[in-house]
């Protein structure tokens, strides 16, 4: 019974809105390369490194603002060099979204243990963003308690996902990258150059991921430690992915993972096994996915290798 | 010069493009009146797709100038083109799917109010537009489940929309029905009468009589002249596209027909977007014969082949029968176990893996159908002994079996495709463009294995856009023409003009 | 009657220009970093040759390290050689090293063969585990890239509350801790050199690398494997069922993951422990690519790739660096390595030509 009550508890759904932010930050970029049609797996490790710089910036001028630039100015120049290898030189996709993960590891890595001797890094000195105290909200009984005392990031979340809808639906610049990547050539008889928007979508994921990352490093407590995204950036590629890269229907998806995520912690308590409920996020994006597939069943046989 | 300005609203000159080996466009210098519907004519490869191209800019010119309205054009990019008023309706249409009808027609002009699109005024604008050329879209459903007549009209609308005077229309009857080519005959006539004026490409003889005011003929990549409707009829524009010196003769060996091998009954394919490309294919194929089927490109015939040989579904009631059996839909694997070879238009694409060796190449679809003892491995020793006599008998120039095929020639990547599948006994062989792009030593002899091996008791379909080689191989010549197939006639029975105006649509009587 | 000959072909040239390039930027990279933490390059890389050549227990380390590369490699080159995207080794490394894990001490069977029935048993959870995304994408069209990916999350955390289950221990006392009983010594692998790390493994990862190798040289469904990956059109119009053959690709792949994970279980840790891989599933994917898919490369590789693990441990003992540079730079190496150089050349020879061409028609139009 006590799990069915800590399912809809005010420390539940405020869990649930805290941790959206890290999906929904790099789902307002992601969007836009998805509708291009770029597929990115390397976002982990935007994700991982810009949370580390993030961290970085904020241990060396004691400011958590700085700290975000430094993570997305990362997540920037990562999104770049993608870029770059992807569209100019001809690598492949996965191979080098592959490379980038790694790279992340090995890099956060070998920063951590050479600049705070530890794989583990916290209390070192970083500032991290504290959470805001909003005067009317504070006083709503049931939502004050979920949507109060957050952030600014996780703020930012809802509201640059609203901003990217706005802008993919209500402004040239996202008919433009739709049709990009609806129909490549008729993009390009209408004047719109694909790569030029491709470049857009891209450094777009790159910000944004870079403020997902610093959400990651610096939200409440500012720490780092090994593989600290967990899969995080795969799960934005998969909201992505299952909304189409429309951006409220991504906001959905982000929150029901959100949800499972937030769940594994106010779960954590009971007795049951940890392994099941941290399964649960990862689950629960196979399970949207193969529902949202489900229709395809009748096409079967008619498959054809990417 | 102010009576020339307002005369000739585009002038070519000198306009060369080079491909590689090919020349698409051989300093083409064409002159088009302002308010006319202006016809270019060509077989395929004639270089009109080049041409228009590089008048929208999608295509750099190596050399050449454009002249828009007497003024020397520069363009910088396609949309430079198009806001100089050059707009180009592709036979491949260009609409995004799972966007709105408007949508598709304001994408990359859209007007601006702020930031923001401005739906309103888009809308008002396109509105406009409809009315004026009284066309009736709906603006705000998606385009995925819309009939092809309307696309047509939708791709009409956005280059109006995009403010163009001279519309280039590439093909635009090829996917339409008899009702929608009036409709868009209709549509051009009032566009012209409204002062645009529209370049019109095709290939069918009929419709070029039908609208068009001049009439520019197109081949190898060269103007061959611009002629007024009066001064020629369709025989002669015919003569004029396809007219081309026979170099090559081959010496056909007399045949006597055996066994029906290919029964095709009521035969009816259709294509991804649901278009019916083969309409009512019936033939037969008997021992011994080939039968060739002419047509210009993308009438069909790729369809055609690709139900015979199971790579696509055919519509169900079709019937395909292979000595007797029934074999429709079933994959191309069973094909080739059942012994019936393919070589694809496409060589390098679909005929051959350019990434791995010659041998590997060359045992491709034998290793199934014949195959090697014992049955699951490939010694190297049967792959090598089957490779080499392929690259004997078909004398493909190579110097180790274990090189990529890739550093062959294409005319020796021919020989060794077509020599695989003559070398595995098979007894239908669908072969498409046997010939193209290679050189005359390579046609020959190619030609001369395909009727030695029909001579042989094999029944061949031979699909080619070279005329003369359907003519010179075939026993039987049947013309494809949207999508329907025609009576060519034994060999030798029609002339090569009769059959370019069988191909474009014309009546031979 | 093939002529000995001192020229390179044009691919020869390429891949010289890719492999060359590859290893100078990558160390280049890691020298400037290096010399960034304070240290001498130099030293570095000798530390990294003596810890992975340097004693009889370097070599040893080596070749203990060899078993898990040549095996995840060979997964990893059986999917990508055709062109599917298998993520998913990680997961299905872990299922295997469970199972093996779970068959070396719930069953008691005869020496040598133990270890082999541990083996199979993980290479058999392996496939299992592929399976799912193979299903997934063949009935429902779900990408397997991100299938792949996730079910390496869910993999780690499954196994996990697999061994939990088993032991029917306690609660988690923390991640680290969670591992199954020891196996039995009847399912170890037996040293290879006494007093080294190094054991019988080393022949199982090699006779894994030569099936694979005999598979694409000699039979049929590697040869059609091989076309598939290249070629699909091309194979399809010559026959082959595309569908079989994209489950075979998985069920291969996944077999030989569950392999390394148990060799992994029952070679070096003698159990299994819950996050015991590191990324070893992504080294396999780095191993292929470094070798161009190439079975036989795929042993040469492992072997680098090994010699490079065992000796960053020792550099990382020897030196103030850290073994993570090793991993990146690494990395690095299969980024360089993506790059499409003979597209660059060919743009380059394409540019080269037009330029030519339109000189010599404006000379023309001069005369």
């Amino acid at each position: 019974m006590e799990y069915i009550q800590a399912m809809y508890s005010t420390i539940t759904l405020s869990a649930t809105f805290r941790l959206s932010a890290p999906l929904l930050l790099g789902l307002a970029g992601y969007c836009f390369s998805n509708k291009a049609g770029i597929m990115n797996i390397a976002l982990e490790s935007f994700m991982m490194i810009s949370a580390f710089f993030a961290l970085l910036g904020s241990y060396l001028f004691h400011s958590a603002f700085i700290g975000a630039l430094f993570g997305v100015v990362a997540g920037t120049v990562l999104s770049f060099l993608y870029g770059v290898l992807v569209f100019h030189a001809g690598a492949n996709g996965l191979i080098t979204g592959v490379g980038f993960n790694l790279s992340g590891w090995g890099l956060t890595t070998m920063l951590l243990v050479a600049i705070f001797h530890t794989r583990g890094a916290t209390n070192v000195g970083a500032v991290s963003f504290s959470p805001i105290d909003v005067p009317i909200l504070r006083d709503i009984p049931y939502l004050g308690k979920i949507f109060n005392q957050q952030t600014i990031l996780v703020y930012l979340g809802p509201l640059l996902m609203l901003i990217a809808w706005v802008v993919m639906y209500k402004t040239p610049f996202g008919v433009r990258i739709r049709a990009v990547g609806l129909n490549r050539r008729a993009a390009e008889t209408a004047g719109v150059s694909v790569m030029k928007y491709s470049w857009i979508a891209m450094l777009l994921s790159g910000a944004c991921m870079g403020l997902s990352g610093t959400f990651i490093s610096l939200n409440s407590l500012a720490m780092f430690s090994e593989n600290m995204t967990g899969g995080r950036g795969f799960m934005v590629l998969a909201s992505a992915m299952v909304a189409g890269g429309n951006p409220l229907k991504a906001m959905l998806c982000g929150f029901i993972f959100a949800y499972c995520d937030a769940l594994t912690l106010t779960w954590s308590g009971f007795d049951v096994y940890s392994q099941v409920i941290s399964m649960l996020p990862y689950l629960a994006v196979l399970l949207v996915l193969f529902l949202t597939h489900l229709k395809n069943i009748k096409s079967f046989g008619r498959f054809e290798a990417s | 010069m102010e009576n020339e300005r307002q005369d000739y609203v585009l002038e070519t000159r000198n306009i060369c493009k080079n491909y590689a080996l090919l020349k698409a466009n051989d300093h083409i210098s064409l002159k088009v009146r302002r308010n006319t519907i202006h016809a270019i004519v060509g077989e395929n490869g004639a270089g009109k797709s080049t041409l228009m191209g590089i008048l929208t800019n999608v295509v750099k010119p190596d050399m050449g100038d454009i002249i828009l309205d007497g003024e020397k054009m520069n363009f910088k990019n396609p949309m430079d083109a198009a806001h100089h008023g050059i707009g180009m309706i592709y036979q491949e249409f260009m609409l995004a799917p799972r966007f709105t009808v408007f949508e598709n027609i304001i994408v990359g002009f859209e007007e601006k109010k702020g930031v923001f699109v401005d739906r309103k005024k888009c809308r008002e604008r396109v509105e406009a537009i409809c009315e004026r050329y009284h066309f009736a879209l709906p603006l705000d459903e998606l385009i995925d489940e819309l009939p092809v007549s309307v696309l047509q009209q939708i791709e009409i609308v956005k280059v109006l929309y995009r403010g163009a005077d001279l519309i280039i229309m590439d093909e635009p009857t090829s996917t339409l029905t008899p009702q929608g080519i009036e409709g868009l005959f209709d549509a051009m006539r009032v566009l012209k009468e409204s002062g645009k004026t529209i370049l019109f490409i095709t290939h069918k003889l009929g419709e070029v009589f039908r609208v068009s005011d001049e009439i520019s003929v197109l081949r190898d990549g060269k103007l061959v002249g611009t002629y007024q409707p009066q001064e020629v009829d369709q025989q002669k524009l015919a003569n004029l596209m396809v007219g081309r010196e026979v170099i090559l003769q081959a010496h056909k060996l007399p045949v006597s027909a055996g066994q029906p091998v290919l029964e095709v009954k009521d035969l009816r394919v259709r294509d991804a977007d649901g278009i019916e490309r083969v309409k009512d294919a019936n033939f037969e194929i008997r021992a011994g014969e080939i039968v060739g089927i002419a047509g210009v490109a993308g009438s069909g015939q790729q369809h055609l082949v690709e139900a015979l040989f199971g790579l696509a579904k055919p519509e169900a009631g079709s019937v395909i029968r292979y000595l007797g059996d029934e074999v429709t839909g079933k994959s191309p694997r069973a094909h080739r176990a059942d012994r019936v070879g393919y070589v694809p238009q496409d060589r390098i694409g679909m005929g051959c893996n350019v990434a791995a060796s010659i041998w590997e190449n060359a045992i491709m679809g034998y290793h199934r159908a014949t195959g090697f003892h014992p049955k699951w491995l490939i010694p190297r020793r049967q792959a090598q002994e089957f490779t080499s006599r392929v690259v004997r008998d078909f004398d493909v120039k190579v110097q180790n079996l274990e090189n990529h095929i890739g550093s062959l020639s294409g005319g020796n990547i021919q020989k060794l495709i077509v020599g695989r599948e003559f070398s595995q006994n098979n007894r239908l062989l669908l072969i498409e463009d046997p010939t193209r792009g290679i050189d005359v030593g390579a046609i020959e002899y190619i030609w001369e294995k395909l009727i030695r091996f029909a001579s042989e008791g094999a029944a061949v379909l031979l699909v080619s856009h070279d005329l003369n080689e359907v003519m010179q191989l075939s026993d039987r010549i049947l013309v494809m023409y949207d999508g329907r197939l025609r009576d060519g006639g034994g060999h030798g029975e029609l002339t090569e003009e009769q059959i370019g105006l069988l191909m474009m649509g014309g009546e031979v009587g | 009657m093939k002529k000995l000959r001192f020229t390179l072909s044009e691919d020869g040239k390429i891949s010289l220009m890719k492999y060359g390039l590859s290893l100078v930027a990558t160390l280049a990279v890691g020298a400037v970093m290096i010399l960034l933490q304070g240290e001498n390059p130099a030293a570095a890389f000798v530390e990294i040759f003596r810890g992975a050549f340097g004693s009889r227990a370097a070599i040893g380390n080596t070749l203990h390290w060899a078993v898990p590369c040549m095996l995840v490699g060979s997964a990893a080159l059986v999917a990508f050689k055709s062109g599917v995207m298998n993520l998913g080794l990680e997961g299905q490394l872990y299922l295997g090293g469970f199972v093996a894990g779970c068959a070396g001490y719930m069953v008691s069977l005869p020496p040598v063969l133990h270890p082999l029935f541990c083996l199979l048993a993980g290479g058999l959870a392996g496939m299992l585990w592929a399976m799912l995304p193979a299903f997934l994408k063949l009935l429902f069209k779900v990408d397997e890239v991100i299938t792949t990916l996730l079910l390496n999350y869910v993999a780690i955390f499954f196994t996990e509350l697999l061994t939990l289950l088993v032991i029917s221990g306690a609660k988690a006392l923390g991640t680290n801790s969670i591992m199954t009983p020891l196996i039995h010594d009847s399912a170890k692998l037996t040293p290879l050199i006494p007093g080294t790390s190094a054991t019988t493994g080393i022949f199982v990862a090699v006779a894994v690398v030569l099936c694979v190798y005999l598979l694409y040289r000699y039979t049929l469904t590697g040869y059609e494997l091989k076309q598939v990956g290249e070629n699909l059109k091309f194979a399809r119009v010559g026959g082959v069922n595309a569908n079989k053959m994209f489950i075979i690709i998985f069920l291969v792949s996944g077999f030989i993951a569950g392999l390394c994970g148990s060799a992994e279980t029952i070679g070096v840790n003698n159990r299994f422990i819950s996050r015991f891989s590191s990324n070893l599933g992504w080294d396999g994917v780095m191993i292929t690519r470094v070798a161009s898919n190439s079975p036989l490369g795929v042993l040469v590789v492992s072997l680098i790739w090994a010699a490079f693990k065992a000796g960053a441990l020792h550099m990382e003992r020897t030196t103030t660096l850290n073994r993570y540079i090793i991993n990146l730079l690494q990395a690095l190496f299969v980024l360089f390595i993506s790059i499409d150089y003979g597209m660059l050349y060919r743009k380059y020879l394409g540019w080269r030509a037009r330029k030519k061409m339109v000189e010599e028609e404006a000379r023309k139009l001069e005369n």
